[in-house]
């Protein structure tokens, strides 16, 4: 049966996959966002799309996975918006949160302070599996500046390389490899500090 | 001749930290392979940093890319009806 058929109305489908989807397409945006309005706009934008476009849906295919492919797709849309509307110049990435932030981690030798020397995590094999850390992961993400979060983001969300992504946004890989630098700085002392230290 | 050589090879850990992250997004050049190579087998923090990255790395692949476990956190109630107006309007 083909949805398209005039004899079905669109918009019961629709409206059936808000009943069943919605839940399942927020709370993914939601985590890849980490914001709950941003997740809501999303979700709806998805929807009109869904609307807009059933033409396109085949009727032998999930409805879960295509909505989800859409959804990807705003994710990303949303973060490269995002990032480009915070970029208004190439020093201004360097410098965000101004050089003070490396004065955070490292004296001016560029030596490890002792307060934020890495100390070893232990080898838990199964820690990407417990949903406690996940959780801290999730947390931490969210305390992120919003371009870093976006720039740490993209890079995993579209799974290309980070040349695609760097001309996609249009700035040097320089750039681009210095904000997730600041980004990983921050986020493995979040780690540090809410889930590694806190076992001790 | 060895200490103007090290003095060329030597690197911070802030460089070091750069260079491990750059790892993730470009290829090294092979003086940086060299240089990064020698601080991390001197350096343990440089060296536990290294580590942790990578886990931080695996830790973000997996998150972005799977669907999430938890089903705890629910579409607003408003929202679906939102929609599901904004769809009888179009």
């Amino acid at each position: 049966m083909d949805v398209v058929n005039k004899d079905i109305d669109k918009r019961a489908v629709v409206s059936e996959w808000v009943n069943l989807y919605s839940d399942d397409l927020y709370n993914w945006a939601l985590n890849k966002t980490s914001d709950s309005a941003v997740a809501e706009d999303i979700v709806q934008d998805t929807f009109i799309a869904a609307y807009t476009g059933l033409e396109k849906f085949r009727a032998e295919s999930n409805p879960k996975t295509w909505l989800l492919s859409i959804l990807k797709n705003k994710i990303i849309d949303y973060h490269r918006k995002n990032f480009k509307e915070m970029t208004l110049s190439e020093s201004d990435i360097a410098n965000e949160q101004g050089s003070d932030f490396m004065d955070n981690f490292f004296n001016k030798n560029g030596e490890w302070k002792q307060e934020a020397m890495p100390h070893e995590w232990g080898d838990d094999i199964n820690l990407l599996d417990n949903p406690s850390f996940i959780e801290i992961l999730q947390f931490c993400l969210s305390e992120l500046p919003r371009l870093w979060g976006s720039a740490l983001r993209l890079k995993y969300l579209e799974n290309s390389p980070g040349q695609k992504i760097c001309q996609d946004l249009d700035i040097s890989p320089t750039n681009f490899w210095q904000i997730l630098h600041r980004s990983k700085l921050q986020l493995r002392a979040c780690l540090n500090n809410n889930w590694f230290e806190k076992e001790k | 001749m060895i200490k103007k050589l090290m003095n060329i090879l030597m690197i911070s850990c802030k460089k070091a930290t750069e260079l491990i992250e750059k790892k993730f997004v470009a290829d090294l050049t092979f003086k940086e392979k060299v240089k990064l190579n020698i601080h991390t087998s001197m350096c343990n923090a440089c060296r536990n940093y290294k580590e942790q990255s990578a886990i931080i790395d695996k830790a973000l692949h997996q998150y972005d890319e799977e669907e999430p476990h938890e089903k705890t956190r629910t579409a607003p109630e408003e929202l679906k009806q939102k929609i599901r107006s904004e769809i009888e309007n179009l």
